[in-house]
């Protein structure tokens, strides 16, 4: 796991220890992450990763695994 | 389920099935229907039901249209004073769609010489696809009576309320109360405006036009004296209707000073529909309509004895309720003097 | 000519079929889009220009957008405009009576103000839902997730598809626009799912939801004649009617599209097992919520506005009230937006901050029920605290519904507050019920009609498939359990005379 995927894991876990993230790869379409939990989520990575999450970013793909939160990251990063 | 894995056979096998059994349904429920025909959710069908029992060609006028016909013309006075043979098919809030059922019902064993139609059906609209809507389930219904019958599951639940049908009032009503009409005397006043009639109505009305000329069967319009269903926009209407086709229109309203409608004792509910009293002095006009028709009196055939019996308690039955409502309006117009009076 | 209707269901959709099926693939869109067209026609007549010009306003927006390529700012203004004026026509056609009425209380009793008078609005059938449809393809080509579509028809199709006019599912142009025009023949399978479905949504519509509406029409339009018991009587019966009508009729859409190759999304999702308000608005309208939160949420939750006051709450006062700020901020549009669309009334308004209300303790109370759970070691999915939050959830959503019925905001608050008044239970049994136009034998089918769906949404629930699990049954078994359903519609249903068709509810907003 690369640095950033285990740092959104950590994020993850911080908001709810029950579920393993790594392994999920439907956390949206299975409605482990519901909206109220992205709210935080966008902030703590945004402050985390010092990264502008706008609008546009907002579709499950991007939320649906560590992954690809990951390469949506380094993307913004760019 | 997966369609394909099913043989034809059994699809077809599952479309008669369902047929039968819609069939067989119609069939019971038509049987049960028929066994409590008096029960007040049968009581519009029960009209077209009694149509079909009439002894089949010895109706010579057959009346068509909503509870304006079968409070206005009256079968058995026309009897006695003319020995014709009138039925009213009416029931109450008639649709044009329906109109047109009970026409065809009466042609399947009647041989009519006239039909009178009472006009106010005719402006009674829902949006066109309303009707189409009407029409289409009055066309199913007629193919599958459960779709007509399939309410009467609740008497399994509810004990049903049937009073005895009146087999014998040739389709009329009387109507033994009395509510002044209390509007303004000149309801029909001159104006040279039309009320429209609907798309679909008017599909109707030509298909009854087109049968009855098919028959030769003479169409007669006419409306029922009622301040509260006509006024001069729908006379207009009417009689630009009936010269387009060239029928007889016969507006009771322009008439009844000749007529000598009453309206403090001769309406059953403030100039809606008519009572006995009022019903007997348009048909009494209505009979001065037919004899320039040439008829045949029938009074003098035996096979016709059954009407002359029915005629006869019906007299009795009319006088009383005719008096009867003659005194409540004495007894009406004396607490209206007595109130007037300090 | 809504779904329920018989000219729709004997005429319109068969003849259409018959004429997509026999048209060549390449026509097939066509057709579609005409009977669309007419279909509007004939609900809608002449405003019919509604759609038109909007499916044109639409497609020439996205494509202009295509064009701006990288200039933002010229993109900017595109769909400010194109949405703007979609919301504006919106606006002005549901709104302005609303607002005339405002100003004219306000202003009232001051001298030489005179009432302004209302307008007779024509508002096009189910424009609260292709504007929608409309925006949200607008806002997709805007942030580039989707590519304008050159084809004007698929964009008209996709705004006017014919089962979809009166009352949705508010569509996303990805989940239904290719679909629309693959142009694949109808198969049997499909007309057999689409016949089933269209069944199964007759029987809630005509069975259940027709008949409660006449108790339902009779409560809400006589409010004051009634306390005690029957309030929550009023509430229960309105929110089944309306769940049986519109998941009925969504039956009946989804049905009818399915028999053309078209799966539009779901609706509902077996709502009364909700366990919280907000898992009830996920169940819920689901197609609403869902465009709510793309176009609505999600844009505030990471618009500047919110990310400021993140950056700003979380050094002041931490994590926890820096999310029910962020709650709040992306909240409260989304709810308001909720109640206002579904028309100019108070009582909508308040029914949306009514559950933006309950949404905020959800998120306010959230820790205080995670200790609850943790200290006092019970466990949250425990059958009891389970049937629990059902139950209490279900007390949310009836509560809601009776405002959201009510014949205006105070009629609400009047019927709310008589229902602790003179509680009178026994009136549920001693006959008043059946005073109020539905006999012993409605209430029979209100009931069993109700249980039925019950069991069939709590099979749902448990996935189990009730067709899969037919097609292993013997013939006699899936032959009477079809044939069960055909004439369990054809004699319960509240049709004939003593009915009144009722129109659908949702095509209304």
């Amino acid at each position: 796991m690369s640095e950033i995927e285990s740092k959104i894991n950590e994020i993850l876990m911080e908001q709810d220890d029950s579920v393993n993230y790594e392994e999920e790869k439907h956390l949206i379409d299975d409605r482990i992450l519901d909206s109220f939990a992205i709210i935080s989520l966008i902030s703590d990575l945004e402050e985390e990763f010092d990264v502008r999450i706008n609008a546009v970013e907002m579709v499950p793909e991007n939320f649906n695994s560590i992954k690809a939160m990951a390469a949506m990251i380094q993307r913004l990063q760019g | 389920m997966d369609i394909k894995k099913i043989s034809i056979k059994e699809k077809i096998g599952f479309a008669v099935g369902l047929i039968v059994l819609l069939l067989l349904g119609s069939f019971l429920l038509n049987v049960y229907a028929m066994k409590v025909l008096g029960s007040s959710s049968l009581k519009r069908h029960a009209a077209v039901v009694k149509l079909e029992k009439e002894k089949a060609d010895t109706i010579d006028v057959l009346t068509i249209g909503d509870s304006e016909s079968y409070t206005s013309i009256s079968p058995l006075q026309i009897w006695k004073d003319t020995g014709y043979t009138v039925f009213v098919g009416g029931q109450s809030g008639q649709t044009m769609n329906e109109m047109l059922t009970m026409l065809e019902t009466g042609l399947e064993t009647q041989k009519p010489k006239v039909v009178l139609m009472e006009t106010n059906a005719l402006f009674r609209s829902g949006k066109d696809l309303d009707q189409l809507q009407d029409l289409v389930a009055t066309r199913t219904a007629s193919v599958f009576p459960i779709f007509q019958y399939h309410n009467l599951w609740k008497n399994v639940i509810i004990k049903p309320n049937i009073e005895p049908v009146q087999m014998n009032d040739k389709g009329f009503e009387i109507r033994r109360g009395i509510r002044p009409y209390k509007g303004t005397a000149d309801y029909m006043q001159e104006t040279s405006e039309e009320t429209p009639i609907s798309w679909m109505n008017q599909r109707i009305f030509d298909r009854i036009v087109d049968l009855c000329r098919e028959r030769g069967i003479r169409l007669v319009l006419y409306s029922a004296p009622s301040p509260v269903n006509y006024n001069m926009k729908k006379h207009n209407r009417l009689e630009r209707l009936a010269s387009e086709n060239k029928l007889l229109y016969v507006d009771m309203n322009l008439k009844r000073k000749e007529i000598g409608i009453d309206w403090s004792r001769d309406t059953l509910d403030g100039g809606d529909h008519l009572n006995i009293s009022g019903a007997e002095k348009t048909t009494a006009y209505m009979e001065s309509v037919l004899k320039t028709f040439g008829l045949t009196d029938h009074r003098k055939d035996a096979s016709f004895q059954e009407w002359e019996e029915l005629s006869l308690t019906y007299q009795k039955q009319a006088a009383r309720y005719t008096k009867e409502i003659r005194k409540k309006n004495a007894a009406v117009t004396l607490t209206a003097v007595q109130s007037v009076i300090p | 000519m809504g779904y329920n209707t018989l000219p729709y269901l004997m005429l319109f959709l068969p003849l259409s079929l018959i004429v997509y099926q026999v048209s060549g693939r390449k026509f097939r869109k066509y057709v579609l889009l005409i009977f669309s067209w007419i279909y509007f026609f004939l609900c809608s007549r002449e405003l019919i220009l509604y759609l038109l010009l909007t499916s044109a306003g639409v497609w020439l927006a996205g494509l202009a957008m295509d064009r701006a390529g990288n200039r933002k700012h010229l993109k900017t203004f595109l769909v400010v405009v194109s949405a703007g004026g979609l919301f504006g026509i919106l606006l002005y056609l549901k709104y302005t009576n609303f607002f005339i009425n405002t100003v004219n209380v306000a202003m009232a009793g001051k001298s030489g103000w005179t009432a302004i008078p209302f307008r007779h609005m024509l508002i096009p059938i189910g424009i609260s839902f292709y504007t929608l449809e409309a925006v949200g393809y607008l806002l997709e080509v805007y942030w580039g997730r989707l590519e304008a579509d050159r084809s004007f028809g698929r964009v008209a199709l996709f705004l006017g598809f014919f089962p979809q006019t009166m009352e949705g599912p508010i569509a996303r142009y990805q989940d239904t626009a290719l679909q629309l025009t693959a142009g694949n023949p109808v198969t049997e399978q499909q007309v057999f799912d689409g016949v089933t479905r269209i069944l199964w949504g007759m029987f809630k519509k005509i069975v259940i939801a027709d008949r409660l509406s006449v108790i339902v029409t009779e409560l809400y339009h006589n409010h004051s004649a009634y306390d005690g018991v029957m309030i929550p009587v009023a509430a229960v019966s309105y929110a089944l009617q309306l769940y049986m009508e519109f998941s009925g009729v969504m039956d009946i859409v989804i049905g009818s599209a399915g028999m053309f190759g078209v799966q539009l999304p779901e609706n509902f999702r077996q709502p009364f097992f909700s366990q919280s308000a907000s898992e009830f608005w996920r169940r819920w309208h689901i197609s609403l919520g869902i465009w709510l939160k793309t176009y609505v949420f999600y844009p505030v939750t990471t618009s500047d506005l919110t990310m400021k006051w993140n950056r700003f709450a979380r050094k002041k006062f931490g994590k926890y009230i820096t999310k029910i700020g962020t709650s709040f901020l992306a909240l409260t549009p989304v709810w308001l937006f909720n109640g206002l669309w579904h028309g100019a009334s108070w009582n909508y308004i308040f029914y949306g901050i009514y559950y933006l209300v309950l949404l905020m303790l959800e998120v306010v109370l959230e820790p205080a029920k995670k200790a609850f759970y943790k200290h006092t070691g019970f466990q949250k999915d425990g059958r009891f605290w389970t049937c629990f939050r059902i139950l209490r959830t279900w007390l949310i959503i009836f509560t809601g519904e009776l405002f959201f019925r009510a014949e205006g905001f105070r009629a609400g608050l009047s019927m709310f507050r008589s229902g602790f008044h003179n509680f009178g239970i026994q009136r549920l049994w001693d006959g008043t019920l059946l005073k109020m136009g539905l006999d012993k034998a409605d209430w029979v089918a209100i009931l069993g009609g109700i249980a039925v769906v019950f069991v069939a949404d709590l099979l749902k629930e448990k996935r189990i498939e009730v067709k899969a699990a037919l097609a292993k049954r013997s013939l006699p078994v899936r032959w009477a359990a079809f044939y069960a359903l055909i004439f369990a519609v054809l004699i319960f249903g509240a049709y004939g005379p003593g009915y009144r068709q009722v129109d659908l509810i949702y095509a209304g907003f």
